[in-house]
C-alpha cells in the first residue's frame, strides 16, 4: 500500500520534471517567436508609413527620416529574432532558416546594407531616390525573403 | 462515388459539347496579320506563364517544366513549353496551340487536367494567343522530358476529365459587355482569362470546380494548402476598404497596406505578372474588381 503512494509520487514527480522539461524550452520559444513577430510588424509599420509618405497620401516628408532611421536600426535587430530553435510554435518562418543559415544570413544582410541606405539617401533630402530606393528595398530584403523563408498562411 | 452521379445524367450534353468543340476547332478562324512576338512577351507575362513552366526551385531550364504543383488532387509537374520539338512545343500548329488554350486538348486529343488554367485560358483571344505562341516560339528549346504527374484515383484518371468539362468548363473566348467601358472589358479580360486570378481566389467544390456565386471570393484551400484571400468588394472579408491606391500598391509591387511584402504564390505572381504590367492595365484590373458583386466570405487562419 505504502509501495504503491511512494511509487505515485515518484511517478508525478518525473512527470512534472519531465513536462518543466519539455514545456520550459517551449516557453522560451514562444516568447522568441513573439519578439520576432513584434519586431516584423514595427518594420510593416515604418514600411506602411514610409509609402504614405512617398506616395503621398498620408504623412509628412519631414517625417520619412524618422521611419528611414528607424528601419535601419531594426534591420539589424531582426537579424537576432531568428534564434536556434525558435522554428517550432505559431511561426510562419519556415526550417530552411536553420538548415541553411548561409543563404538566409545573405538575405539579411541585404536587408541591413538596403535600409541603411535608404536612411542615408533620406537624410540627404533626396524625395525621388529615397522613393526609388524603398521599392528597392522591398523587393530585394522584404518581398525575397518572404518567397524563401516565409511559410503562407495557413 | 456517388458525387459523380448527376455527371453522368448529363452525358449526351457531354457528346453534344464535343461535336460543338470539333466544329469550332474545324472552323477556327485565323486572325489577320503576322504573330507578333513583342505583344506576346507581354501577354506572357500578363498570363504569368513562367511561374509554373519554370522549376526554380529544381534550378530547372526557363519554360522547361517539371515545377511540383501540389494541389487538393494530387502532385502535378507542369510540362516543358520550350519550342524543342521534341521534349517541347516545337511541333505544334497555331491550331494545335489555339485547342490546347482554349480547349483543354492536347495535339495527341488528350484532354488536359484542369490544374492547367485553360478553363480561364479559354478567353484569351485567337490574336492574343497566336502572338504569346510566337513568342514563346522565340525563347531557348530545352531538352527536358515531361513527368508523370502523382495523382491518386479518381483524379488522376485522364477518362474522367471530359465529364469534368461537361460540367464546370465553358470554352470560348472573351466577350465584350457592351454595356461597360473599354476600360472595364479590359479589366475582365485580363483578370478572367489571361491572369487566371480565379484558379486561386474562387473557392472549388469537391470535383475542383468553381463554387457558384462566389467568384474571387477566397478560400482555405489554396494552392499548396495556402490561405487565398476574399478579392471581391466586401467591404468586412473582401478588399472593400482597400483604396486605388492599395490595390495598385500590392498589384504593382507585392506591399499589403500594413506594410508586409507578399511571399509565396502572390509574391511570385508579382515578380512575374502584376508587376510587370502597365500602369493602365492595373487600373483597369482595379475598376474591374471594385465592380464585382461583393461576397461576405471571411477567411481566416485556423486558431490551433
Amino acid at each position: 500500500m505504502k509501495k504503491t503512494a511512494i511509487r505515485g509520487l515518484k511517478t508525478a514527480i518525473l512527470s512534472l520534471a519531465l513536462a518543466g522539461l519539455i514545456a520550459l524550452p517551449a516557453l522560451a520559444q514562444e516568447g522568441a517567436i513573439k519578439y520576432r513577430q513584434s519586431v516584423m510588424k514595427a518594420v510593416g509599420g515604418h514600411m506602411a508609413a514610409m509609402g504614405a509618405i512617398l506616395k503621398g497620401t498620408g504623412g509628412q516628408a519631414r517625417d520619412l527620416k524618422v521611419h528611414a532611421d528607424a528601419m535601419a536600426a531594426l534591420a539589424t535587430v531582426a537579424a537576432n529574432a531568428f534564434p536556434e530553435g525558435s522554428d517550432f510554435g505559431m511561426t510562419r518562418a519556415k526550417e530552411v532558416i536553420w538548415e541553411n543559415p548561409v543563404e538566409f544570413k545573405k538575405v539579411v544582410q541585404v536587408f541591413i546594407d538596403e535600409s541603411a541606405k535608404l536612411a542615408k539617401i533620406t537624410a540627404s533630402g533626396k524625395f525621388k531616390a529615397a522613393a526609388a530606393q524603398f521599392l528597392h528595398l522591398g523587393k530585394n530584403a522584404c518581398a525575397t525573403c518572404h518567397k524563401k523563408f516565409r511559410e503562407k498562411k495557413k | 462515388m456517388p458525387a459523380l452521379l448527376p455527371g453522368a445524367a448529363r452525358l449526351p450534353s457531354l457528346a453534344l459539347a464535343v461535336l460543338v468543340i470539333a466544329a469550332v476547332v474545324a472552323s477556327g478562324p485565323a486572325p489577320a496579320g503576322e504573330p507578333d512576338p513583342v505583344r506576346g512577351k507581354y501577354l506572357f507575362a500578363a498570363a504569368g506563364c513562367a511561374a509554373c513552366h519554370t522549376d526554380k526551385k529544381g534550378k530547372g531550364a526557363s519554360l522547361a517544366g517539371g515545377r511540383k504543383l501540389k494541389t487538393p488532387f494530387g502532385i502535378f509537374f507542369s510540362p516543358n513549353i520550350t519550342p524543342d520539338p521534341e521534349y517541347g512545343i516545337g511541333k505544334w500548329s497555331d491550331r494545335d496551340f489555339i485547342r490546347a488554350l482554349r480547349q483543354g486538348v492536347a495535339p495527341d486529343g488528350r484532354h488536359y487536367f484542369p490544374v492547367f488554367p485553360y478553363p480561364s485560358y479559354t478567353g484569351i483571344t485567337d490574336r492574343d494567343l497566336l502572338d504569346l505562341k510566337a513568342y514563346l516560339f522565340t525563347r531557348p528549346p530545352a531538352k527536358t522530358a515531361n513527368k508523370p504527374h502523382d495523382t491518386a484515383p479518381p483524379f488522376g484518371w485522364r477518362f474522367l476529365v471530359p465529364l469534368w468539362k461537361s460540367l464546370y468548363f465553358t470554352p470560348g473566348p472573351f466577350r465584350a459587355d457592351p454595356g461597360r467601358s473599354g476600360q472595364w472589358n479590359r479589366g475582365a479580360y485580363l483578370v478572367t482569362a489571361l491572369g487566371h486570378c480565379s484558379e486561386c481566389h474562387t473557392p472549388r467544390d469537391g470535383l475542383g470546380g468553381a463554387k457558384a456565386g462566389m467568384a474571387l471570393a477566397g478560400t482555405t484551400k489554396g494552392p499548396e494548402g495556402g490561405l487565398i484571400p476574399n478579392i471581391t468588394p466586401d467591404k468586412e472579408t473582401g478588399i472593400g476598404r482597400w483604396s486605388d491606391g492599395d490595390l495598385h500598391e500590392i498589384l504593382k509591387t507585392g506591399m499589403l497596406p500594413d506594410g508586409d511584402f507578399v511571399g509565396d504564390v502572390m509574391g511570385e505572381v508579382v515578380d512575374e505578372t502584376t508587376g510587370r504590367l502597365k500602369v493602365a492595365d492595373l487600373k483597369a484590373i482595379i475598376l474591374y474588381l471594385r465592380s464585382l458583386p461583393p461576397v461576405f466570405h471571411r477567411i481566416e487562419r485556423k486558431k490551433k
